[in-house]
């Protein structure tokens, strides 16, 4: 077979795979469920004249309820199918203000987010500004959690329509506390929106529990397909949005478009075993993660956890370090055999310095000096060690390198120093 | 539902694990394997005769899986993809041996 897989460094192999948060590898056991969806049941789900039909819809109502269970919704009707969070996100925080505005005398313009959401959440929020809905994004405090307090503070009655707060952070990895959120919403009777593309399926998320009016999920982030999500819109009470894709009225009129039945069947098969291995894969996440981390403070000083230490408030499987020092960009060239990222894929491009990291006023060293470890189901204990052993060597190295390092070394401390403006 | 005897669920576990070794990536040999045997440490404690066949009907079924998708898997393989930990002689300080299992 004639691939075009560009050669990366064949006499190596191929790079430990540390960046779970960018995206994950397909599960086979999702593929296994796929499958006979591209082989031979290729109906439309929403043909109603034959069992062509008829079969393919009922796979995708079992995906539906699949994803229901493991948010626990109430109802598989309050489950949609998307092409993903960015879509469930565009949806969810367009989609809802502008229903609720549609009377030309509504008061109802006002959306409270977050700085550190996700850019798919911040970027919708700045189109809803340019259409005469105003915004607040809310700062958080330097472990990256936000104050549910500040949050009472920011609603404005009789104003305010949605709060929009995501539940994993994908850069950090620090839980909101969503259930006071959540309760804080419904007394203001205030819609309460999370992007939970990083939560569903690593951590347990109950709609009900936690007063989640609309909630997105993203297929490739839990080991299944890319190209898939879903979002969950309240009945009871009713949520109601203004939908973004005009045309058929699948999905409840809410997102038009004939649902990718393969996509949606290995969304489901991906919830299911998010659901039933919850326990065994945080478990088995949580120790490397662990692990990772003790290793490697061990042999190296001046190393900060970015986001909090508090299991109950982090999850293990994002652990974001500072290397004070070392510039994270350099340690990530420097460790070719794993695949990693300082922040978010869709702005490592670009050197600057992370927008999470500095809302929780790291300086701007330290927020360079940041590399993310994303370790997922697939991970394994050799993998970490081969990876200890690469970051300890290398910042050693790159260390030695740096003439501050060498200052500190000699004691001058150098929060006297004056730097020159940049 | 017959019980399986211990003999069945030892044959069913070594058929689970030398599938397992079907997988092109080295992560999801590596995960079929730990999970098989995990699975097998959790179900050692069931007592009821039913949970038991049932383990085992799940196990059979896993079986027909593992081996359509290590051999997919395999089949799909791009060439020169293998993990540089494969191709890595296990070095460094830590102890390399049964990974995680
Ligand atoms: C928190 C968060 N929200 C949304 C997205 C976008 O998800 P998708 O790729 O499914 O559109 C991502 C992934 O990049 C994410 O991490």
């Amino acid at each position: 077979m004639t691939t075009t897989v560009k050669e990366t460094s064949p006499v190596t192999g191929r790079p430990v795979y540390l960046d779970v948060q960018a995206t994950t590898a397909t599960d086979p056991r999702v593929l296994d469920a796929m499958l006979p969806y591209f082989t031979h049941l290729y109906g439309n789900p929403h043909s109603r004249t034959h069992s062509y039909g008829w079969e393919t819809e009922q796979h995708i109502e079992n995906a539906r309820e699949e994803v229901r269970q493991l948010i626990g919704a109430k109802d598989k009707r309050e489950v949609l199918f998307t092409s993903g969070a960015t879509e469930a996100n565009n949806t969810i925080i367009k989609g809802i203000p502008r229903f609720y505005a549609q009377d030309p005398t509504s008061k109802r313009r006002h959306i409270i987010t977050t700085q550190t959401e996700h850019k798919c959440v911040l970027d919708a929020c700045r189109v809803l500004e340019t259409q005469g809905f105003e915004v607040t994004y809310l700062p958080v405090s330097d472990t990256g959690l936000i104050d549910v307090n500040s949050l009472a503070a920011a609603i404005r009655p009789g104003q305010t329509v949605l709060v929009s707060v995501m539940a994993i952070n994908n850069e950090i990895g620090v839980i909101q506390p969503l259930e006071q959120i959540g309760q804080l919403c419904r007394k203001n009777k205030i819609f309460f929106h999370t992007d939970a593309a990083q939560a569903v399926g690593k951590i347990p998320i109950d709609v009900e529990a936690m007063h989640i009016d609309a909630l997105s999920i993203s297929g490739h982030k839990i080991y299944g397909p890319k190209g898939v999500g879903a979002m969950y819109v309240r009945r009871r009470p009713r949520v109601r949005l203004e939908p973004l894709m005009h045309g058929g009225g699948q999905e409840r009129g809410l997102r038009s478009g004939t649902v990718p039945t393969p996509l949606a069947v290995g969304l489901g098969a991906a919830c299911r075993l998010a659901r039933e291995d919850m326990a065994y894969d945080y478990a088995h996440v949580a120790r490397l993660s662990d692990r990772l981390y003790r290793h490697v403070t061990a042999a190296l000083p001046d190393v900060l956890r970015n986001g909090p230490a508090d299991p109950a408030q982090h999850y293990p499987g994002c652990l974001n370090l500072s290397f004070a020092y070392v510039e994270g960009e350099s340690l990530m060239m420097a460790l070719k055999e794993v695949a990693l990222s300082s922040g978010s894929a869709c702005t490592s491009a670009s050197l600057e310095p992370s927008y999470v990291l500095r809302a929780l006023g790291r300086a701007d060293e330290m927020a360079h000096s940041s590399v993310r470890f994303g370790l997922g189901r697939f991970t394994t204990e050799r993998e970490v060690d081969f990876v200890v052993d690469r970051v300890i060597q290398h910042v050693a190295r790159l260390r030695d390198l740096s003439p501050l390092w060498e200052m500190v070394q000699e004691g001058i401390d150098l929060s006297t120093i004056k730097w020159s403006d940049h | 539902m017959s019980v399986p005897s211990r003999e069945s669920k030892l044959a069913l576990f070594r058929a689970l694990q030398r599938a397992s070794y079907g997988f092109a990536s080295y992560n999801f040999r590596q995960y079929a394997l730990r999970r098989t045997a995990d699975a097998f440490r959790a179900n050692a404690h069931l007592a009821d005769d039913a949970a038991v066949a049932a383990a085992y009907q799940r196990g059979t079924a896993d079986l027909a899986m593992l081996r359509r998708q290590a051999r997919i898997n395999a089949e799909f393989a791009p060439p020169g993809y293998t993990s540089v930990i494969e191709s890595t002689p296990s070095s460094s300080s830590s102890s390399s041996s049964s990974s995680s299992a």
